[in-house]
């Protein structure tokens, strides 16, 4: 009987021991990189985050403390061995609210496997939090095969199927039901279906969409070459090797990046940059200068965004938004000492009258303001900087119509200003010139940006113009690969916009339309039979001469916004499809009307990938936007047959 | 009887010292190597390769097997510092940054030792890269991890391998002052048949007295 009470004693206490501590204990609430073991306890595959052999990523967790207590000792285990830090390359920062950030940068594993990742803080009354969760290092096969010298991304921002489709229609034609020609996408060999959901959602952006290719991990939206914190600092977060960064230190690649969006925009950014505000502007740009260069070798650099890189002060011309986000306020960066030692990275700083351009001149880049400044070049530059707009370039369809008639400068946009832009496949062109003198090889993602921005705007003639100029970007990399063998050429997309639909054709002629009652342009929609072969006429320089032909090609807007729809090209540019066409088009209704779907917004669709050269086999069957990462490395790294 | 053996020994180290066979690479201009020492029985090829995993049905091979790539360019050497490998170890060396090369003996041979020197730099495959020594049925008989991203890594070691038909360097990085000591010939020469029967006689005799 005395025993019996005795035990039960001690049963109360220890409970009475257990509950208090379920009450005041710290907790591991986050753990980097992210793993459905950490947040699910699922141990199973797909393992969230994979890495190559010996590709750098940041250790991070935060930690919950008791109130008023500190975490004073943080130990991660891979496998059960503590992972010792570089020297400066750790930290332990309160974050407020009795949190705090525990991070080991710059890790790695070269062998391949599933690992298993503990972290233990210790609080300073000597109470441990633990988290467990894993990553997997991905298995590369060595000596495969020659490798793939040269890597080509070309990405058709939110290019889905119908996007390819719209485009083949208006520059190839199709009769008796073929196809007159094929795109120079349709002309490579391989086809894959690509799965686009970022981190935090099935429907990605831009950010995550463009990070997957350069990582093979997954991000939040938003983000780019990071992975989500608890902090507001947008540059501490844990970061990972980008393909540029790994390809120099290991093959010496040089990296280039194209674009006709703003170089800071997500998909450029998300190439080279590390940080979780797609929208900081100077400080994205910086960092192109102050660590890829440095860093992932990049020698092109081309796009608009040209008002981050001027000062504030105006001593170097008029149009600058230096310091400055556009996303928030504040964008310039300063990352933290460990980053600084984990990275070998400097520490930047808030420096409103940098004058970027004139660094990057100093770094050796030659600078091409316009197209003429392209075509200024001698041939000998290895080291190239364009920016040809304030912000986003103009589109081709604007482009091109002030191109054939000087005297066209389309309401909204920036062709007064920016006169002289060229179009994406010069880009390319001098792109690949520059990249090809390297003897080792480069990495470079060209994107045709408005496809996406003119499909969320839902102005079909735009964006179906600006997926017809990435197609010649296309070519223009396809016949470098022709010269080029060891060249893996990879077109896709980031994910798919506004859910485009080709619904058939106009059945009216275009003057037809023109006198058509708003009350009728419902009715003019031709289906099946009705909508035939819409024909367009090919001008010299390649594009439509009109995109208001007769008997048009019609686009319905799945994930759409309202819109008022005449079924015409609208001739002012960037005009929101809730204020366009007031009077004279008939109301499309889409969906709720609020921030983020005032314009058409991306899906979960997958998309399309086509690739052709070396390594180009691998990329078929359906499967993740991370795969594709490992499926170019490994044609980059350990070859391909 | 001891000293009779002792004679035996010797008679044979001198024969197979003397039929030692070293091949040099220096990779001035092509990867033909300097020889040595005996004559190489056979002849030892090289060429840019693959490692193959299926076989003609596309169904998986047993072991993967080493092919010299026949779609691959010639075995190209040349100045590493032109390709930002580091300042050359003496003037070209083998260029086998974007494939693997392949030594291939037409007859398999024992490998008494290995020395190679890769480039001066910190660029290469930072992961898995071994020279690896296969017998003539594609087993793997030994591997020497070379560290690509140490610069001037070098490799000089003495083996005991049999029966070696092929040898792989494996891509991401230059070669150069490569040698492979052949200890003997696969094929007997007269002199060695002579000695090796004198050693089965002498071991004949021995187990008859224990």
């Amino acid at each position: 009987m005395k025993l019996q009470n005795s035990g039960k004693f001690i049963a109360v206490i220890t409970g009475l021991f257990a509950l208090g501590n379920a009450f005041a204990a710290p907790t591991v609430t986050r753990l980097n990189p992210p793993s459905a073991l950490f947040t699910y306890a699922d141990a199973t595959p797909p393992y969230i985050s994979r890495f190559l052999p010996a590709q750098r990523f940041d250790l991070q967790a935060t930690i919950q403390a008791d109130a008023g207590k500190t975490i004073t000792s943080v130990v991660f285990k891979v496998n059960g061995s503590p992972v010792t830090a570089a020297s400066g390359a750790s930290a332990i920062t309160s974050i407020g609210g009795d949190k705090f950030s525990a991070t080991i940068r710059g890790y790695s594993n070269s062998t391949a496997g599933v690992k298993t990742l503990v972290v233990e803080a210790t609080q300073n009354d000597s109470l441990v939090a633990t988290g467990t969760g894993n990553f997997e290092i991905a298995s590369i096969t060595l000596n495969a095969g020659r490798k793939a010298k040269n890597i080509i991304w070309l990405i058709g921002d939110g290019t889905g199927i119908a996007h390819r489709t719209a485009a083949r229609i208006v520059s190839k034609g199709a009769s008796l039901g073929k196809s007159n020609d094929p795109l120079a996408i349709d002309t490579l060999p391989v086809t894959g279906i690509v799965v686009t959901h970022s981190l935090n959602s099935i429907v990605t952006d831009s950010a995550p969409g463009a990070h997957c290719y350069s990582t093979g991990n997954k991000a939040n939206n938003g983000q780019e070459g990071v992975f989500p914190d608890d902090t507001t600092d947008k540059w501490d977060n844990p970061r990972i090797e980008h393909m540029g960064s790994y390809l120099a230190r290991t093959q010496g690649k040089w990296l280039g990046i194209v674009s006709t969006a703003d170089v800071e925009d997500a998909t450029p950014a998300a190439f080279a940059v590390s940080t979780q505000d797609r929208g900081a502007g100077t400080g994205i740009c910086d960092m192109y200068l102050d660590e890829a260069v440095a860093n992932h070798n990049l020698h092109v650099l081309m796009g608009g965004g040209r008002k981050w890189f001027l000062p504030l002060d105006g001593s170097a011309g008029a149009g600058s938004g230096r310091v400055n986000s556009s996303t928030s306020g504040g964008g310039d960066y300063v990352v933290p000492s460990d980053v600084q030692a984990g990275w070998s990275v400097p520490a930047g700083s808030v420096d409103p009258n940098r004058n970027l351009i004139a660094d990057f001149q100093t770094a050796g880049f030659y600078y091409a303001p316009d197209l003429a400044g392209l075509n200024a070049m001698t041939g000998s530059e290895t080291k190239l900087l364009g920016l040809f707009n304030s912000g986003h370039m103009d589109v081709s369809y604007d482009k091109i119509a002030h191109r054939r008639n000087s005297a066209t400068i389309a309401p909204g946009s920036l062709i007064a200003t920016y006169p002289d832009q060229p179009l994406l496949e010069e880009m390319t062109d001098k792109a690949l010139t520059v990249l090809s003198k390297n003897a080792n090889g480069f990495v470079m993602m060209i994107e045709g940006a408005s496809i996406d921005k003119q499909a969320h705007n839902m102005d079909t003639e735009r964006w179906v113009h600006d997926a017809i100029e990435f197609d010649k970007a296309v070519a223009k990399c396809i016949a470098f690969q022709v010269a080029n063998p060891d060249t893996l050429i990879i077109v896709t997309a980031d994910h798919e916009c506004a859910g485009i639909a080709i619904s058939g054709g106009s059945t009216v002629t275009d003057a037809a339309l023109q006198s058509t009652a708003v009350g009728s342009l419902k009715g003019i929609v031709g289906t099946y039979d009705n909508a035939k072969f819409p024909a367009y006429t090919i001008a010299g320089d390649g594009y439509p001469t009109t995109m208001d032909v007769d008997y048009r090609m019609i686009i319905g807007y799945a994930g759409n916004s309202d819109r008022y729809e005449t079924w015409r090209s609208s001739p002012s540019y960037n005009v929101s499809p809730q204020a366009r066409n007031t009077t004279t088009g008939y109301l499309v209704t889409g969906q709720q009307a609020g921030t983020g779907v005032q314009s058409a917004v991306h899906t979960a669709s997958d998309i399309p990938l086509s690739a052709g050269g070396r390594g180009a086999a691998a990329f078929t069957g359906v499967f993740d936007n991370t795969d594709a990462f490992f499926k170019a490395m490994q044609a980059a790294i350990g070859g391909a047959k | 009887m001891k000293k009779i053996l002792s004679i035996v020994a010797l008679a044979a180290m001198c024969a197979s010292s003397q039929a030692a066979t070293v091949l040099s690479y220096s990779f001035t201009s092509d990867a033909t190597p300097a020889v040595s020492g005996g004559s190489l029985v056979g002849t030892v090829s090289a060429a840019y390769a693959y490692i193959e995993t299926v076989d003609a049905n596309g169904d998986p091979l047993s072991l993967p097997s080493f092919r010299p790539d026949l779609t691959a360019p010639a075995i190209a050497v040349g100045d590493p510092s032109a390709r930002g490998y580091g300042a050359p170890i003496s003037g070209n060396a083998l260029d086998a940054v974007d494939q693997a090369v392949l030594f291939s003996f037409s007859a398999p041979q024992d490998i008494s030792a290995f020395a190679l020197t890769l480039d001066n730099s910190t660029i290469g495959t930072p992961f898995g890269t071994n020279v690896e020594f296969y017998d003539s049925q594609d087993a793997l008989l030994y591997s020497i991890l070379v560290d690509q991203t140490v610069s001037g890594f070098s490799v000089n070691q003495a083996l005991s391998l049999m029966g070696v038909s092929k040898v792989v360097l494996p891509s991401g990085a230059f070669y150069d002052n490569a040698s492979l000591t052949v200890a003997a010939s696969a094929v007997p020469e007269p002199s060695r048949v002579l000695l090796m029967g004198l050693f089965a006689g002498v071991a004949v005799f021995r187990r008859r007295r224990a």
